[in-house]
């Protein structure tokens, strides 16, 4: 290489360090996530933990959406984690200490779409702050137990890996308060530690279960040589299989438990070839089968907690597809919803007050639920947005609203925007089962689609509740079909034929009325992928969760419908060209794409016909990193897009519709963004979590992106086009105005009522118009502000200026000052706001210290809300003649109280037929000014006194509230009001004119 | 051998605490440095003027303050003005939004409020004499500006974090927790607009956030320092 070669590359290496410098996650400044929630159905807790003492405070861990604190016994909830893994396994506070908390993440309750997690945390202020304590490779941890004597001596039940061996897993224990860690207890690779227990009277005796277990794409076992309960009675250091009573043969989960009341009672729930429930009276010595009711064995690998209550010891709770108890020392287990019961299914975690031990926390697939009767009736916690969304789309509706299916709460649809904000009873159940594609019809707003577990898909009239089921079936001669739990109901970009995928593809251009199949199978159609019926373990699971060799993802190009990609969950990435006449297999050309991963997404590029994005998903197979591929010619030839900015196994990538350079990618770990066709990944950490981000989804009129979150519901990004306008261009300016989406005035609507505060609600985005610029740099010294001109260059108002690195969004209150009234002791409501600016555009100018830059400010009347012109126009004149006479009111009642206090001050000097006549003329000044406002105080109460300038406003208030023609009456009104304050200018016209001056001379 | 090691530990500990106390010190000396904190200290009184800006509507206030402790806050609106006084031991507010005339006295929580806000130099000048207590909280990037992060505790268990730019030592950002009627307050602001007035760093825009929320923004378009202010401006104000 000569040297002018090596100054060239030494140039474009120095620009391209430069490019990546610029980009970090303050450069998107105030575009932030908008989180909608909903919590109308909530999502999977897996965990919680209460302060003994207090109940009131209470901390929740989500499967996907964090922790959660309540100091108000679940009234409210504050999201306390969320710059951590969303996946929580374990809470523990410590009860000594009650600031003192201990999160363990990577939730145990192991079912196919289980996220992980990233260690051990620990909080010693109350949630303000976390610090991770250790055990990175953990990836799930069940359990954590506090000394009761010594808070430095933590003892961890580290589950480990799902999909793979891992020797971080087994018993851990700290004795310098998460410094440093030893293994205590370890089996084998395949082996953790699914629960632990202590003695509460005697720390040094522990007790732990050890689980054999592992989960494929397309199997799970429970159960194996490894698995089997231990104890210490020595603080971790030697351990003793204690399994004597327990079954012979092979075991599998075991929840372990110690009485707190009576804790030489220890009970031990055992997955085996017949599940039940054990009892040791003898600290473990011996033990006597209890139960093996069906419900013992009710899948393990989902609910695997015994519950002795802390003060009835013959009370025994088992949480399970629903919550059974004992109150025999667990001989015979009975529903305890007597009277109620009407909580959603599958509880994973429960929590008894020892205090009163008729107040239970129950965690389940759908929420946290609370009870007040020991497990009788229950009343659901409203306030937990932790919903667990697999897919989201929209419609054109304005406000749009968003569709989309949970983690085993069906499907649902909600508005993007709700005057007062998006309650829970403004979501709609649309769909059930675990739900995944949902979608409204673009074309039809009374039809819906919702598919449910494994290739079940209903289209529904949501007029009259009818649904036609459009699950494809096999023809004759024609294999089984299979199909993915999540199957791929996709419409087509370009031609809105609706897509579904088994093993072949299928195509439906009547929405399903009838379908075509336009593959041969497309996957590997590995027979050892299709053991469905045998995958458990012990204990036989067969839901479709572990459906394998399946097509998983499927996408239609925008710009030629004879063009479709489709990814299997088995690793094959295959193309028709010609609508599905023939299909190529791509997998070769792509480099280090692993075997037998599932394609989770594919994205045809919306402006090159051979180019495509696609995102792989090897999890499944124990292999955490994220792949990303790109072609442009047809997947000849493929890149890997994965830098080093990029963390979590990925779900899903998409093109940015508008602009071609931007492009989005959710991961397990979060939201990611690139402006530059897929080279720097920056995350996107404005108010979007570390949750699994599962789908991408963007609204062409709002311009806003809408992200389903496993975890932490939907959560919106209001207008991307500043987003969308980044370039370089604007990145090395110290101030670069962005564009907006258009502006319209927003119709004004309240309403009355009072929730109370135990109800998320999701918020709106802001009415207000916007200025958008970028700054290099935060400003901190100097002046900077914004001001406003009219289209004839008047200048109208100062606004402050936003001052933050990055995008900076500046609200404006886009009206006129409110009108001067005149004085009263009360507030004039009516009258608070100045007239709304009308539609047009305005000059902005933004003042940083001696520097100005200029940009346009447009607002425009919403089309919906647009009255005729002649209409508009009087209206105008109308509110602004109201506006002016509230004006001059102020001014005449202005006139009248200075010649009042005139006349006082002077009538103190003032004898004779001139002080009669002075204190006449302040009689009149006072009946005047009683004619314009109101005079009585409303000291705690309500005056209700009604004069000229309460009569004026209130007719200036119901004029703006409506852009059309005013009422006759109002318009008459005015010209009466008018009329009388004309009538008292004249009046104190003559008293500071004539007769004051004669008075005063 | 097992004293040695206790030694060493007590060792450790003294140094790391010296490690950051050293750098506590180090950070307040520069940002009491940036603030112009030594011409602050002379300051007697102060009036500030401006406009607050809350969901679009206006309201111009005044606020002055008055060594040792006092402080003033008035704000008017269709002719109607909000007044706040603090004379060191009692406070009232005159609100006549509410439709009130008389002046009220402050409960004991707004009380401890007023005093807070009534150190001109600003609770971290002399903390320790003032019986705060004061950690270095680390470095964090905040909105992608690296500060040190300052916590400050009061006996009363409020807590006051604050943001300091550690490139000009300024202050860019605090958050207040503060215990009202039980229960906690927490709220945000942010900095911005410094100006020189006589030597002292004085923000000319202070946003207010709860729970990420913009709830308000005070500019101040005028600083006056020294000027008369009679003692009875913060005492009970006259029923209006």
């Amino acid at each position: 290489m000569n040297l002018k070669l090596l100054n060239i590359s030494i140039f474009f290496l120095s620009v391209t360090l430069v490019l990546h410098g610029q980009i970090t996650d303050a450069t998107f400044g105030d575009i932030e996530g908008r989180q909608i929630g909903p919590a109308r159905m909530s999502g999977r807790i897996s965990c919680i933990d209460a302060l003994n003492k207090n109940p009131n405070i209470l901390w929740v861990g989500a499967a996907g959406g964090g922790v959660w604190k309540s100091i108000n016994q679940g009234t409210t909830f504050k999201s306390v984690f969320d710059d951590y893994s969303q996946s929580i396994g374990t809470i523990t506070i410590d009860q000594n200490h009650p600031d003192t908390v201990w999160v363990g993440t990577g939730e145990v309750w192991v079912r196919n779409s289980v996220s992980i997690g990233t260690g051990i945390y620990r909080t010693v202020n109350g949630g303000e702050k976390w610090e991770l304590m250790g055990l990175p490779k953990s990836e799930r941890i069940g359990r954590i137990i506090i000394d009761p004597k010594d808070p430095s001596i933590v003892y961890v039940a580290v589950m480990g890996a799902l999909w793979g061996d891992s020797e971080e897993r087994g018993v851990y224990k700290t004795t310098d308060g998460g410094k440093t860690w030893n293994k205590l207890l370890y089996v084998n690779p395949s082996t953790g530690c699914a629960d632990m227990a202590i003695d509460p009277e005697n720390p040094s005796l522990l007790y732990a279960s050890m689980w054999d277990f592992r989960r494929q794409a397309h199997t799970f076992r429970s159960g194996g040589p490894g698995s089997g309960l231990y104890k210490s009675t020595d603080g971790g250091t030697t351990w003793n299989k204690i399994h004597n009573g327990l079954p012979a043969g092979e075991l599998g989960r075991i929840a372990v438990a110690v009485s707190p009341v009576k804790p030489h009672y220890l009970y031990a729930l055992v997955e085996s070839a017949k599940s039940a429930l054990f009892r040791s009276t003898d600290q473990g010595s011996s033990w006597e089968k209890m139960s093996d009711q069906t419900m013992m064995g009710d899948r393990p690998f989902y609910y695997s907690l015994i519950m002795p209550d802390p003060k009835d010891p013959e009370r025994i709770y088992k949480p399970g597809t629903t919550l059974w108890a004992s109150s025999n020392g667990g001989k015979i287990f009975q529903n305890p919803s007597v009277t109620g019961g009407n909580y959603h299914s599958d509880t994973h975690a429960l929590w008894v007050s020892p205090i009163d031990n008729r107040l239970i926390y129950m965690g389940t697939d759908g929420g946290v639920y609370i009870s007040a009767d020991k497990g009788n009736t229950w009343r659901f916690v409203q306030s937990l947005p932790v919903s667990q969304f697999y897919h989201v789309s929209l419609d054109n509706n304005n406000p749009y609203n968003v569709y989309g299916g949970l983690q085993d709460n069906g499907s649902w649809m909600g508005p993007s925007r709700k005057p007062g904000g998006i309650r829970n009873s403004d979501w709609k159940n649309i769909g059930y089962g675990d739900g995944f594609y949902t979608y409204g019809d673009l074309t039809d707003p009374d039809i819906t689609y919702s598919q449910y577990q494994g290739g079940r898909i209903n289209r529904t009239n949501q007029r009259t509740g009818e649904s036609k089921y459009l699950k494809p079936f096999p023809e004759s001669g024609t294999a089984s079909l299979r199909f993915n739990w999540n199957t791929p109901t996709v419409f087509g970009k370009k031609s809105g034929w609706l897509y579904v995928g088994s093993q072949f593809l299928f195509r439906s251009k009547d929405k399903g009325d009838s379908f075509e199949r336009i593959s041969p199978d497309l996957t590997t159609n590995d027979p050892k992928r299709q053991n469905q019926e045998k995958s458990g373990g012990l204990t036989i699971d067969n839901s479709t969760a572990e459906n394998n060799t399946t097509i998983f993802t499927i996408c239609e190009s925008p710009l030629d419908e004879n063009i479709i990609w489709a990814g299997t969950d088995d690793g094959n990435i295959q193309l028709t060209t010609d609508g599905g006449s023939t299909w190529s297999k791509l997998n070769a050309a792509i480099p280090a794409l692993p075997l037998f991963a599932f394609i989770s997404h594919i994205d045809a590029d919306n402006t090159n016909k051979n180019a495509a994005w696609v995102t792989v998903d090897a999890h499944r197979n124990g292999d955490m990193n994220p792949y990303v591929y790109y072609t442009d010619n047809l997947g000849k030839s493929w890149t890997s897009l994965v830098n080093t900015g990029i963390n979590g196994f990925c779900h899903v990538i998409k093109q940015d519709p508008v602009n071609p350079n931007l492009i989005f990618l959710g991961t397990e770990l979060g939201l990611y963004v690139s402006l530059d066709h897929g080279k720097v990944w920056v995350r996107f950490k404005n108010k979007v979590p570390q949750t699994g981000i599962y789908d991408i989804a963007f609204q062409p009129k709002q311009n806003d992106l809408v992200l389903a979150t496993h975890g932490r519901g939907v959560i919106i990004i209001d207008d991307l086009t500043p987003v969308r306008n980044l370039n370089q261009s604007v990145l090395e300016q110290e101030v670069a105005f962005l564009p907006v989406r258009p502006y319209y005035f927003p119709s004004g609507q309240g309403g009355q009522d009072f929730p109370g505060d135990a109800e998320f609600t999701g918020k709106n985005q802001s009415t207000a118009a916007t200025v958008c610029y970028y700054l290099k740099k935060r400003h901190v010294f100097g002046d900077m502000y914004i001001n406003i001109f009219d289209s004839d260059g008047k200048f109208l108002k100062k606004v402050p200026a936003g001052t933050r690195k990055g995008i900076n969004v500046v609200r404006v209150a886009t009206v006129m000052d409110p009108p001067k009234v005149p004085k009263s002791p009360n507030i004039l409501g009516e009258a608070t706001f100045g007239p709304s600016y009308i539609d047009g555009t305005y000059n902005i100018k933004l003042v940083k210290g001696t520097e100005t830059f200029t940009t346009n400010l447009t607002l425009n009347d919403a089309p919906e809300l647009k009255h005729p012109a002649e209409e508009r126009k009087l209206q105008r004149e109308t509110l602004m003649k109201a506006y002016n006479l509230l004006e001059e009111l102020a001014v005449v009642d202005h006139q009248i109280l200075n010649a009042r206090d005139t006349l006082k001050t002077r009538i103190l000097t003032t004898k004779g037929t001139s002080l009669k006549k002075m204190q006449a003329l302040i009689d009149y000044c006072e009946i005047m000014h009683g004619q314009i406002s109101a005079t009585q105080s409303g000291e705690g109460g309500i005056t209700g006194q009604v004069r000229l300038r309460e009569d004026i406003a209130e007719v200036y208030s119901a004029v703006g509230g409506y852009e059309g023609n005013p009422t006759n009456l109002q318009i008459k009104a005015l010209e009466n009001y008018g009329n009388k304050v004309k009538d008292l200018a004249a009046k104190i016209d003559v008293i500071t004119k004539k007769d004051i001056p004669s008075l005063i001379k | 051998m097992k004293n040695i090691s206790k030694l060493l530990s007590v060792l450790f500990l003294l140094s790391a605490n010296l490690v950051q106390s050293q750098s506590l010190d180090d950070i307040l000396k520069e940002h009491f440095s940036a603030m112009g904190q030594d011409k602050l200290s002379k300051v007697n009184t102060q009036r500030l003027t401006g406009k607050m800006i809350q969901g679009g509507i206006e309201i111009p206030f005044i606020q002055m303050g008055k060594r040792p402790d006092k402080v003033h806050v008035e704000g008017t609106f269709q002719a109607l003005t909000f007044v706040q006084t603090y004379n060191g031991k009692e406070g009232w507010s005159l609100n006549p939004f509410t439709g009130a005339t008389d002046p009220q006295p402050m409960s004991e929580d707004v009380l401890k409020s007023m005093k807070y806000q009534s150190d001109m130099d600003g609770m971290l000048w002399n903390w320790n004499e003032k019986g705060y207590s004061v950690t270095y909280d680390g470095k964090e990037d905040m909105e992608g500006t690296s500060c040190y992060k300052i916590k400050l505790v009061t006996k009363e268990g409020d807590s006051f974090t604050y943001y300091i730019d550690s490139d000009s030592y300024i202050m860019i950002r605090s958050n207040s927790k503060i215990k009202v009627m039980g229960n906690e307050s927490n709220s945000d602001q942010y900095y911005s607009n410094y100006m020189q007035v006589e030597g002292i760093a004085v923000p000319g825009k202070v946003e207010s956030k709860v729970n990420g929320q913009l709830a308000g923004t005070i500019v101040v378009d005028k600083v006056e320092l020294n000027t008369e202010l009679a003692d009875s401006l913060f005492d009970k104000p006259a029923k209006k």
